[in-house]
């Protein structure tokens, strides 16, 4: 069985999200951070009408620094988990890869990431969107 | 055999004894009236007296002049002062010695003769009545002419004895002091005794001649005496020598004789005409012409007529005679050895002094003290003048050969002088030797210095010329220089147009890589976009599932064309942001160009000036090289005649330290100049 995945870069580092949350793919979009907010969601952006929160997935993986409000990232991937849709800024985005299997790697190290791909030569970890919302809205969960 | 000089001196006057004796002896028999058989008894005793007379004045003077005697043959024995002033003593005395014997004994034995004859010999020699007063005038006379005979005589045959003793008493500085005649008293005596002698002799002779003369005229007139007593007795008459004659009232003679006589006595005949008119009878006498004796007796008149007898007899004209022999042959030897006696002397130092003056004082002879007179003296004084001037000339000899050390006993001005003179030669030798050290040594730094100079001068001259030829190549240079300035000048003034153009094209530039900037810019967002749309259409297509795949595929297809066109226009802009940079830095660097062009142009005309006005500058400094060159060569010249100079003065120097060096000062004067 295959599934398919879109590599993100953050920053430096190359990410693999699955394709089946990302709603969306645009350019630079401003956001506006929200006080208070959690760290790895600070601010939010307008998206198709509503605002939805901004996930530094960088910051969440700890393969990037911290976003910044005012200082958008060319691209802004538009992700949903279950009914939430989150805005991730990334640097560079590729099209949807379908991969045979994820497999076991340094690369695992990664926090959140539970595989490795190689996508083009470049190993890249997989990060599983839906267990890093998870991360962040239930951290007990995550602990468990 | 050598004789000595005493012997020749006694055979000499022995000679001249025996000459003058003969005549002497002669003339004493005539004019004491020696006839007949008295002759050779006078001669006998004559001879006898003469004998011992010479064997007296020779023993005497044999024995006063015996120390020269002795000295003469013993000469080469060494002479003691004593001795020579001994010997000198009797050499002087001799002349006196001599003459005094000689004449005094000449003048005894004459007396002795007249004694002898007159006492001894009365009977066999009857000599008339004042044969002694005449014998005595006469040994006057005799004893005067020896004396001026002998005593230049005994001078002339002394002198070589004289002149040896006389020279080696100066030689062994033994000064005579003796008393002699002074040379006017020995001219008074001589003339005195030239004067008295044949008058004394003659005034024996006119003694005798008279004392016969008036036995004679006794005689005579004892014979008249008997002729009056007999007159008319014709043998009576013809007895005293007269002739008998008669006469008349008128004094007319008759008789042949008187005729002859009377007319032969003009002046008695008148004489007897006078008396015999006057007087019956009488005597005339006339004293030249003789005398008449006349008487009458009766009617008879007769006379006696005698003349006198003029004729002298020849026993008396052979004395006078004799005498003038005599007396001519004694004056002229005589006035020839006195002359000789006092004129040799005189003529020796004049001869000398004729040498001094002619400047051979070391050559001239010493002159013999031959009397002890003035001209004695005057010799004594040109012996010591020589010796002093001997010694100056030695002196001055020993200072001419640079003995200044040298040391003059004369005395007097001259000597004064000489010291003077050697010692303000000694004051200038030592002033001269310090000049002359000084000067060499200035010499040899001014050789030294001129060396150094003129080395210097010929390698400034080698510098000189080679800043010459440089200053050639400079002038050359700098032509160039100005020709390559003035194609710099054009150059530069293109150089800046076309800066300028430059400029102008590259503003340009600048302005289509903008606009490209533009242009990519646009082309950048459309190819985002168009990798939004493709990364959205993968999404899109990966959701359609298995129908979606293909589109899925273009998607990604087209998502990589968009990156690679955004890539592109990344380069692009890349290149186009280097292109606008580099336009921005040509045209930063062209108005640099530009202004350097400017610069660079207003530079090239400054340096086509002062190429220019160093062209000018290099001409002028080639010839001002060219002068200096000239000097440095005639000043290089004067230096090598300086040099020359110097090393002529150095050798002068050195010939003068020479010079210097052959005069001795005295130590502490050298002590003082060193």
């Amino acid at each position: 069985m295959t599934i398919d995945v879109m590599p993100v870069q953050l920053s430096k580092v190359w990410v693999a999200i699955g394709a089946m949350h990302v709603q969306e793919v645009r350019g630079p979009l401003p956001w506006v951070a929200l006080p208070g907010a959690p760290a790895h969601l600070p601010g939010v952006v307008p998206w198709r009408g509503r605002a939805i929160a901004v996930l530094d997935l960088g910051g969440l993986l700890g393969v990037a620094p911290p976003v910044q409000a005012g200082e958008p990232r060319p691209r802004t991937l538009i992700a949903q988990v279950d009914a939430t849709a989150f805005a991730i800024p990334a640097d560079t985005v590729r099209e949807v890869h379908a991969v045979a299997e994820v497999q076991e790697g340094h690369a695992t190290q990664v926090r959140l990431a539970h595989g490795q791909v190689v996508i083009g030569g470049q190993v890249m970890p997989v990060v599983d969107l839906a267990h890093a919302i998870a991360a962040i809205t239930r951290p007990e969960a995550e602990a468990g | 055999m050598q004789r000595s000089p005493v012997s020749r001196i006694l055979i000499t006057l022995g000679c001249v004894d025996v000459v003058f004796s003969v005549v002497i002896g002669y003339t004493f028999i005539a004019m004491m009236g020696i006839e007949g058989d008295a002759v050779p008894t006078a001669i006998a005793v004559i001879a006898g007296l003469w004998v011992a007379k010479v064997a007296a004045w020779m023993a005497i003077v044999a024995f006063r002049l015996r120390p020269l005697g002795r000295w003469f043959s013993d000469r080469k024995a060494p002479t003691d002062p004593a001795t020579i002033a001994e010997v000198a003593a009797a050499a002087y005395r001799a002349p006196f010695v001599i003459s005094g014997t000689f004449s005094m004994l000449y003048a005894v034995g004459y007396l002795a003769n007249g004694l002898v004859l007159y006492v001894a010999c009365a009977d066999s020699v009857p000599l008339g009545p004042g044969s002694l007063t005449a014998s005595v005038f006469a040994s006057l006379g005799l004893l005067l002419g020896a004396m001026d005979l002998t005593f230049p005589l005994a001078e002339w045959l002394m002198a070589p004895m004289i002149e040896t003793v006389s020279l080696t008493a100066h030689e062994l500085k033994v000064t005579l002091r003796g008393r002699g005649l002074t040379f006017r008293s020995r001219l008074v005596a001589f003339a005195m005794t030239l004067a008295l002698a044949p008058s004394l002799f003659l005034s024996s002779i006119v003694y005798m001649s008279d004392a016969r003369a008036e036995q004679r005229d006794l005689a005579r007139r004892t014979e008249l005496a008997v002729a009056e007593a007999a007159l008319g007795h014709e043998e009576a008459a013809r007895s005293v020598g007269g002739s008998v004659f008669t006469f008349d009232a008128h004094a007319n003679v008759t008789g042949r004789d008187a005729a002859r006589v009377f007319a032969e006595h003009p002046a008695l005949a008148r004489e007897f005409e006078r008396a015999a008119a006057g007087a019956p009878m009488g005597i005339v006498q006339h004293p030249r012409e003789g005398v008449v004796a006349f008487r009458t007796e009766g009617e008879r008149k007769i006379g006696l007529a005698v003349p006198h007898v003029h004729a002298v007899s020849f026993g008396t004209t052979l004395l006078i005679l004799l005498f003038l022999v005599i007396v001519s042959l004694w004056g002229p030897l005589c006035a020839l050895f006195i002359a000789n006696s006092t004129a040799v002397p005189v003529v020796r130092v004049s001869e000398a002094l004729a040498r001094v003056g002619e400047g051979e004082v070391a050559t001239a002879p010493k002159v013999p003290v031959f009397h002890q007179d003035e001209v004695g003296e005057l010799a004594r004084n040109y012996n010591v003048m020589l010796d002093q001037m001997r010694q100056l000339a030695q002196r001055a000899h020993e200072v001419a050969k640079g003995a200044l050390d040298v040391e003059l006993d004369v005395r007097g001005d001259l000597g004064d002088a000489f010291r003077g003179q050697v010692s303000s030669l000694r004051d200038i030798v030592g002033h001269i030797a310090q000049s002359a050290a000084q000067l060499a040594g200035a010499a040899s730094e001014m050789y030294a210095a001129a060396q150094e100079q003129e080395a210097a001068a010929q390698q400034q001259s080698v510098g000189v010329e080679e800043v010459s030829r440089t200053m050639e190549s400079l002038l050359v240079a700098a032509t160039h220089v100005t020709e390559s300035t003035m194609g710099v000048l054009t150059r530069a003034e293109r150089t800046r147009e076309t800066t300028a153009r430059t400029a102008e094209r590259i503003a340009e530039l600048s302005a289509h890589a903008s606009r490209i900037g533009e242009i990519l810019e646009v082309i950048r967002e459309i190819a985002d976009r168009s990798d939004l749309l493709a990364l959205n259409a993968s999404l899109e297509g990966t959701r359609a599932g298995e129908a979606g795949r293909g589109f899925a595929l273009v998607a990604a297809e087209m998502r990589k064309l968009a990156e690679r066109v955004t890539a592109s226009v990344s380069d692009i802009k890349k290149l186009v942001s280097d292109v606008r940079a580099s336009v921005s830095a040509t045209v930063l660097a062209t108005e640099e160009s530009t202004t350097l062009a400017e610069g660079t142009t207003e530079s090239a005309r400054q340096i086509n000036l002062v190429t220019q006005q160093q062209r000018s500058g290099t001409e002028q400094a080639g010839q001002s090289m060219r002068d200096v060159a000239s000097m440095i060569t005639q000043s290089l010249a004067a230096t090598q005649q300086v040099r020359s100079l110097a090393e002529d003065l150095k050798v002068q120097a050195d010939n003068l330290n020479g010079l210097v060096a052959r005069f001795r000062l005295p130590a502490r004067r050298v002590e003082a100049s060193s």
